[in-house]
């Protein structure tokens, strides 16, 4: 664990975690060069598999893609330039009607919401074209950057909101709003959190 | 007067057991805060070692570590345990999603006095330092493990030699596993007398 | 695993009294250094308003992503030193022109920057080793420094004294004036020192490591006396590696320290009383720190999570602005000797020019204008 001590601040943590070779891999790269020119193949790989994939499943190979990206570029800057690739995924799959209720795809609206300036305007935009109206993940998220905002009553209309449009699975959702109404009512009794 | 100077500022079996005692309740508080499994605001800051460490200031909490804790101590002066194992578990699925493994070997000291008590050969100093070393690393692996985004509770287990008893109010137990885990070894500690390997071991994906 | 050892056949014993359950509603804290915080409330009533965008943005290809390097500093007769990766360009904010002093060679890349107080040095801290002493007015390098074992990741100077920390976790002092310039090496941390910052008066020197130590230590005729190898102060209670260091310009001995990924805390320190004052939970891993000269105010910079400088009210602590933009993380903070401007350089490869701590508009002076695609076009 020395190289990883070495470099703890420059690795992202990740809320998946990291796979603990990767991420050895990968800071042994940034020294040196045989493994970095490794590493630049694999992704020229996947660059020409998201371009000529000719199967059912488009989505899947930029999915796997942007998954070794996060692993495989722990300082998630310039180099691993994860924030164009998920542009341009999204992008080219926004009119899909094959994937607008994808969890995949909805797991990648909210990977790239960690970039976006403005992520209340974009989840309301994507909201209004459908994406994502039918997955639980999609409301808990756009309330939970309601609940940081520190907005609670939009927050809470936006659990009400998925729990109206049915978004499976459906408990994990109720579990998530009350949940979030038990804090709340917590916060403003200025109860003991424990 | 020999003896008396060799067992100036080292370490007994005793004394051995008793900071070892120390380090995994400092490192099982730190996990406690790290990993998130309890409020933050329920943790205070305490200075042990010359760190500063997370201590939960939850009476359960502290009397659920003084009883395991304690009885580790016993077993560890009469090299009964081999492994103590902080689980962390899904409240909802009871899926393991993380273990920490504090793996115990015995090492041979000196035997000084009368009574043949048994005697480490480093200075406390340099075992604290050791201690402090692995804290940290405890507190840096936040750069690599998964979020514990779901309601989670811990449990201690401890591995004995066959010939151990079962004290009162100790249950055995099945060991628990991770699927698909991934493992990390930390830094090793010696007191001269125990040598403290630690490990966590978490859902890869 | 790798532990090993089939545990089969092994006695396993668990207390039978459980330890407690958290509370269902419990959110784990921990999401913090994993989620973006945006839109955030400022503070009721800010006392001025802080322009919410750059005043100007330059591209910095090739600027090190790297939370332990120190690659950007502006001197007092208004020069712009910037590092990217093997190279340093001097940007004169007067004429808005470019030079480049220095190119690496092999791999060799900076790794620290820091002019002498006049702005006629600047020293030069590399991944070889050495540090190298250039005169900017001459573009000319005046020697070479070595002492070090490996890259040279902070500087620091005092007068005639430039202190310097490496990732060997020494602090070597050098006396550029002297044949034999190593004059004091303290083995200063366990791990890479990465912020090494002299008081405004000399009294006290603080040099911060990925040991997640901060060392406060004593002036350099002390430090120069062989016998006294020990920081005056230590403090632990950071949780994770400390590199943002800054000496407050109005009040004497007050120090700001900010802690990485695992602590993301200002603390506020007394460093002749050994005391903390203050501590403020950023939400974010701290990478640089800067005082106003001009109010009673503190900006820092952030990565993971935040990418943001944020400026604050002291003592108070409450939040005055939060300027975003930058798209990866914000490494390093510089302000130009007027104090109205602070620089930050981020990962996103971009310098941003942000007003905010400009003075009252009846002190104002008159602006000089640069032409940012100057820099662009040499940079790029």
């Amino acid at each position: 664990m020395e190289l990883l001590d070495e470099s703890k601040e420059n690795i992202q943590p990740l809320r998946r975690g990291r796979n603990i070779s990767t991420l050895n891999t990968a800071l042994q790269a940034q020294t040196d060069a045989e493994i970095h020119h490794q590493l630049m193949k694999e992704r020229e790989e996947f660059e020409i598999l998201v371009r000529s994939y000719a199967g059912d499943d488009p989505l899947q190979p930029w999915y796997e893609y942007v998954l070794w990206v996060e692993q495989n570029f722990p300082k998630h800057g310039r180099e691993g330039n994860l924030k164009t690739l998920l542009e341009n995924c999204l992008l080219q799959f926004k009119d899909n009607e094959q994937y607008s209720q994808d969890v995949r795809y909805i797991d990648l609206w909210t990977r790239y919401m960690s970039f976006a300036d403005d992520p209340l305007g974009m989840y309301k935009q994507i909201h209004a074209k459908g994406i994502g109206a039918q997955c639980a993940i999609f409301y808990q998220c756009w309330a939970e950057e309601f609940e940081k905002a520190n907005d609670m009553k939009r927050a809470d209309q936006i659990y009400i909101e998925g729990l109206k449009r049915n978004a499976q699975p459906k408990d994990e959702l109720v579990a998530a709003h009350t949940n979030f109404q038990v804090r709340v009512a917590r916060s403003i009794l200025g109860q003991n959190p424990i | 007067m020999a003896t008396q100077q060799l067992t100036k500022n080292c370490i007994s079996l005793k004394g051995s057991a008793s900071l070892v005692k120390e380090y995994l309740n400092y490192g099982v508080n730190s996990i406690l805060y790290q990993r998130g499994i309890y409020p933050a605001e329920s943790f205070q800051t305490e200075e042990h070692f010359g760190i500063t460490t997370f201590m939960s200031s939850n009476e359960k909490i502290k009397e659920f570590l003084t009883n395991v804790l304690t009885q580790i101590e016993d077993w560890l002066v009469k090299k009964k345990v081999e492994r103590i194992t902080l689980v962390i578990n899904d409240v909802k699925t009871k899926e393991t999603l993380e273990r920490w493994d504090f793996k115990v070997q015995y090492e041979v000291g000196v035997t000084v006095g009368k009574e043949g008590e048994e005697t480490g050969k480093k200075e406390l100093k340099e075992i604290q330092k050791e201690i402090r070393d692995v804290l940290r690393q405890i507190t840096a692996t936040i750069s690599f493990l998964p979020l514990l985004d779901r309601l989670c509770s811990f449990d201690i287990l401890v591995q004995t030699v066959q010939d151990a008893d079962v004290p009162q109010l100790w249950d055995e137990t099945q060991p628990c596993f991770i699927t698909n885990s991934q493992e990390v070894q930390l830094r090793t500690f010696s007191t001269s007398l125990h040598r403290m390997e630690t490990f966590v071991s978490y859902k890869g994906e | 695993n790798l532990s090993g050892e089939d545990i089969s056949h092994k006695r396993i014993l668990v207390f039978q009294n459980k330890s407690p359950s958290p509370l269902e509603c419990h959110q784990n804290s921990l999401k913090v250094p994993f989620s973006h915080l945006k839109n955030l409330p400022l503070c009721k009533r800010p006392s001025r308003l802080i322009p919410q965008t750059p005043d100007r943005i330059l591209d910095a290809p090739d600027l090190m992503d790297d939370y332990y390097l120190n690659l950007v500093d502006w001197n007092s007769n208004n020069i712009l030193a910037v590092a990217l990766s093997e190279k340093v360009y001097l940007w004169y904010a007067d004429t808005g022109e470019v030079k480049q002093l220095l190119s690496l060679e092999g791999n060799a890349y900076v790794c620290s920057l820091a002019w002498t107080p006049d702005g006629v040095y600047l020293a030069v801290g590399t991944s070889t080793t050495v540090v190298q002493l250039w005169d900017c007015s001459a573009m000319k390098r005046l020697r070479i420094l070595d002492g070090h074992t490996s890259r040279v990741c902070s500087l620091s100077w005092n007068e005639h004294i430039l202190s310097s920390g490496s990732r060997s976790g020494h602090i070597v002092h050098h006396d550029v004036r002297q044949q034999l310039h190593a004059v004091a090496v303290v083995q200063a941390h366990s791990q890479e020192v990465c912020g090494l910052k002299w008081s405004p008066d000399g009294s006290y020197l603080a040099s911060g490591g990925n040991d997640n130590v901060l060392n406060i230590w004593p002036n350099i005729s002390a430090q120069l006396q062989r016998s006294s190898n020990q920081p005056l102060h230590t403090f632990r209670q950071h949780q994770a590696a400390v590199k943002a260091l800054a000496w407050c310009p109005w009040q004497q001995n007050l120090l700001a320290s900010g802690g990485g990924t695992a602590d993301r805390c200002i603390r506020f320190w007394n460093c002749s009383s050994g005391t903390c004052l203050n501590s403020v939970d950023t939400k974010s891993q701290v990478c640089s720190l800067l005082w106003s000269k001009t109010y009673k105010e503190i900006v820092s910079a952030h990565g993971y999570a935040n990418n943001e400088l944020i400026v604050w009210k002291y003592p108070t602590m409450n939040k005055v602005a939060e300027l975003t933009g930058h798209t990866s993380r914000v490494l390093h903070l510089t302000m130009s000797p007027d104090g109205s401007t602070v620089l930050s350089a981020g990962a996103d490869e971009t310098l941003r020019f942000w007003k905010c701590f400009v003075p009252d508009p009846a002190k104002k002076k008159a602006e000089s204008k640069a032409v940012p695609s100057v820099l662009q076009c040499v940079l790029r």
